[in-house]
């Protein structure tokens, strides 16, 4: 036991690191620029959260998604570490002054890129030396990774203006052409990458094609028989989520909930405790559901579409078996459910036609027109816009709050088509990719492996279902009933809240 | 047809052909315009008002344009009303919903109080259970930062112990539940969140309300409502319910811009002074007036409009049953204004609320 370990006994309350958590922490610890390459459940918070206990200066993640990083501050402030705090577009002006003025040297912060991006929230944190500079889910910076998101590219600027501290990006999903773009983008100077295999061998991997929809329902609900619980079942649609979930209830497999984006927050969070504590046995879900979920006993992730790339894929089955026991995935697909992904990626980009009338159908004269107005009258959602306005404005068409309509002509809008159709057919390259791996008659695991640039896989029991794994393998368990539980009455239900039993009654 | 249904053709019904959709979308929202106070008070709205704050306009949308397309409701000119169908439709679904007794959307949905005693509340019972019991560490049940914060402070000051607090609350709150029919106190209960058991969503939890989700949560919020009434009128049976609230029971629906209003005008300003005082338009200063006037009976409406126009303006709206101030203006048929004209219509709502 040398002295990283015994301060990961004493500060964290851990026996021991798990792997490639050492290493990576010790290259922090060194001061070098580092790039992690972790697999889904390795652990990825206390490759962060253990230097910033040990370095001086304020530590900043930077973290892509909203709900994942109320799900971790809240975690980490409920483990005891009351260091840590957020900053994100949830939060009021007041609230985040609060937070400003709670930082010390010595915390960590959360923050999103947009929040980041903010020249006042830059000139407050300014006033603290900052010690480490982490990315996580850094594939995002990527256009290559699978949520292209505009803000991460301005980080390196935002990093230099912090005094460019050391810099520490984590990702689970990284093939060597994400990981050059996030080296680069980051502007990170000789990056030590700790690369560890994406590869979780205690998760089967099955994939079952159907014909045609009803056929993949009805071999969905026979596989109830084999499917262990916990279980998280992937749907492509907010009402897939809820149609499945009524469909388990019909079935008589009661402890179950739907979750999706588009519940109030309350509720979401109700359903992500219930699924927490036990108190579920399946969750029914879209992908708004999974990232910041601390849940190491899931046995099952089924999916009922095809996530539109290896990525995607390995990001939510990695949210099984995290306690390190065998576990499965299964994948139920028809032929049909390419045109899901295929869509999706379609609607991410604007078309040829859509540009040509945002930007050349004269209603403007006077040379400019707002950019709010412009968004108004054509209805452009906020994702492509955001996209679209970052492209404006590096090629000098934006003014403040107009869009100089004057200087668009046809060679500025056939380079950017040009270039969202490159982008496109990249995203779409991916997919194939995908299918074909789902499709063909190879190892999925090995495949998979070598899409990440990987070694093929020497796993050979319980690999996948083109090395033989059958759904009937699968050992059932689990499953319990809503009318096995007593009901209590609201008068008994209070009182054993309030007046817990001394003989382990409640 | 759900209770959104219900909910929305009934605020339509209400406004009685003379508001458009969008008239009718901040009602739901609770909008804090002078606009939509003014409307509240002339249809008779406040147990609805502020009730769907959820409600996305592009939700509201989609339901108005399928109501055009089924014939629920007719679109003239902007003003929307109930067609045959849509009354007839209405009126079945009035056998189904209605607002749970104790209700109240002015007074506890538009001001928020409801959100802020909930989310306390529930914090409160989710940290009382865990320390009873030592558990120290939970992830909390609510992410919002301020309340999260209030109850850190009230817990970290309050001179009484964990035991003795426990004992309150439990007392509180058996109190209360033990005056509700047992459906009501047990859909109360199934929402705690506290070591036991995590709290049930509404769709969990709407199987005895016409499986309806949203009509459930409107039952779930008229139990919060009651529980206000309560511990605001009967204080000293409800000590520590009551501190949940006591900063916040003095909010107002008047809105900021319009109290600063209110001083200028106190200190004997014109109109035309206080706009220039603000540099604010003089539409807004109006808007500020006819706030004012809705919701303090000394505001010097003669100030601005005589006796005997208000009173032309009241007998043409009830003659004809009308609050379209365009119609009102072409039949008065003088020089009065818009703004007046809406002044006067702040007389109408309370003569018919006394009478």
């Amino acid at each position: 036991m040398d002295k990283l370990d015994v301060i990961l006994e004493e500060k964290f309350g851990f026996k021991s690191f798990r792997p490639g958590q050492k290493d990576i922490i010790q290259s922090v610890l060194n001061g070098l620029d580092v790039l992690a390459i972790l697999p889904t459940g390795a652990g990825k918070t206390l490759c962060y959260q253990y230097p910033s206990k040990m370095i001086s200066g304020l530590t900043i993640v930077v973290s892509p998604l909203l709900s994942l990083m109320e799900d971790q501050v809240h975690q980490l402030r409920a483990a005891g570490d009351k260091t840590v705090y957020q900053l994100n577009s949830m939060l009021t002006f007041s609230e985040r002054k609060y937070v400003l003025s709670q930082l010390k040297d010595d915390s960590m912060l959360f923050i999103s890129p947009e929040m980041l991006g903010s020249e006042y929230i830059q000139k407050q944190l300014k006033s603290h030396p900052v010690g480490l500079f982490v990315v996580d889910e850094a594939h995002c910076i990527s256009q290559w990774g699978h949520e292209f998101r505009t803000d991460y590219l301005r980080l390196k600027e935002v990093r230099k203006a912090l005094g460019s501290p050391p810099c520490l990006a984590l990702t689970a999903t990284a093939t060597p052409e994400v990981e050059d773009d996030i080296k680069k983008e980051l502007h990170m100077r000789s990056p030590v990458v700790h690369r560890f295999s994406v590869n979780r061998e205690n998760i089967r991997l099955i994939v079952e094609e159907a014909n045609g929809v009803k056929e993949k329902e009805q071999l969905f609900i026979k596989s109830l028989e084999y499917i262990e619980t916990p279980a998280i079942i992937y749907t492509a649609t907010r009402n897939g989520a809820i149609e499945i979930a009524e469909k388990l209830k019909e079935k008589g497999i009661t402890n179950t909930a739907y979750y999706h984006g588009g519940m109030s927050k309350e509720d979401r969070l109700l359903v992500q405790y219930q699924f927490l504590k036990d108190e579920l046995d399946i969750i029914c879900a879209t992908n708004a559901f999974g990232m910041g979920v601390n849940k190491s006993n899931i046995r099952t992730v089924v999916h009922l579409h095809l996530p539109s790339s290896a990525e995607q894929y390995i990001q939510e089955i990695g949210r099984a078996g995290r306690d390190g026991k065998q576990s499965s995935s299964v994948l139920f697909f028809t032929k049909e459910d390419r045109r899901v992904p295929l869509n999706f990626i379609a609607q991410e980009f604007p078309t040829e036609n859509e540009l040509k009338v945002w930007f050349q159908s004269g209603l403007h004269t006077n040379g400019r027109i707002e950019a709010e107005e412009l968004k108004q009258i054509y209805r452009i959602d906020e994702t492509r816009w955001k996209m679209l306005s970052y492209y404006l404005q590096k090629a000098d068409m934006i003014d403040g709050d107009y869009i100089l309509l004057e200087k668009i002509n046809d060679d500025m809008l056939n380079r950017l088509n040009h270039h969202f159709f490159g982008r496109k057919k990249k995203k779409e390259t991916r997919f194939a990719l995908f299918e074909e791996l789902v499709l063909g008659e190879n190892c999925i695991r090995s495949a998979i492996l070598m899409y990440f640039g990987e070694e093929p896989s020497s796993l050979r029991e319980n690999c996948c279902s083109k090395c033989g794994v059958k759904l009937t393998d699968l050992k059932k368990g689990g499953l319990t009933s809503d009318i096995d539980k007593e009901v209590f009455s609201w008068d008994i239900q209070l009182k054993r809240m309030f007046f817990p039993t001394t003989d382990g009654g409640s | 047809m759900s209770f959104i249904d219900w909910f929305l053709l009934t605020i339509l019904s209400k406004l009685e052909g003379q508001r458009s959709a969008g008239g009718a979308f901040h009602i739901l929202k609770g909008k804090r315009s002078a606009q939509t106070i003014q409307d509240v008070h002339l249809f008779h709205l406040k147990t609805y008002v502020g009730s769907m704050k959820d409600l996305s306009r592009e939700n509201f949308d989609k339901k108005i344009n399928e109501y055009i397309k089924v014939g629920l409701i007719i679109n003239n000119n902007d003003h929307i009303s109930l067609s045959v169908k849509g009354t007839e439709a209405l009126s079945n679904l009035n056998k189904r919903f209605y607002l749970p007794e104790g209700y109240d959307g002015s007074k506890y949905e538009w001001t928020g109080l409801r959100e802020v005693f909930w989310n306390r509340l529930s914090l409160i019972v989710q940290s009382v259970t865990h320390l009873i019991r030592e558990e120290h560490s939970f992830i909390p049940v609510t992410y919002q930062l301020e309340t999260q914060r209030w109850v850190r402070n009230f817990l970290k000051n309050t001179p009484l112990s964990v035991k003795e607090l426990r004992d309150s609350l439990y007392n509180e709150l058996y109190q209360f539940l033990n005056t509700l029919p047992s459906s009501r106190a047990n859909l109360f209960t199934n929402r705690l969140s506290t070591p036991i058991a995590t709290g049930r969503t509404f769709d969990q939890l709407c199987v005895a309300f016409y499986e309806d989700p949203l009509y459930t949560k409107v039952y779930f919020n008229s139990i919060i409502h009651q529980l206000l009434y309560q511990v605001s009128e009967r204080k000293k049976e409800y000590g520590l319910l009551s501190k949940l609230i006591h900063d916040i029971v003095s909010t107002k629906m008047i809105s900021e811009s319009a109290k600063e209003t209110e001083k200028l005008l106190n200190k004997g300003l014109e109109l035309e002074e206080i706009m220039q005082v603000r540099g604010l338009k003089r539409s807004t200063i109006e808007d500020h007036f006819i706030e004012l006037a809705i919701n303090n009976h000394e505001f010097p409406i003669l100030h601005f409009i005589c006796k005997k126009d208000i009173e032309d303006v009241l007998t043409i709206a009830s003659r004809f049953n009308t609050k379209r101030l365009r119609f009102i203006k072409d039949k008065l048929n003088n020089d009065i204004s818009y703004f007046q004209i809406r002044l006067a219509l702040t007389k109408a709502q309370e003569e018919t609320s006394i009478g």
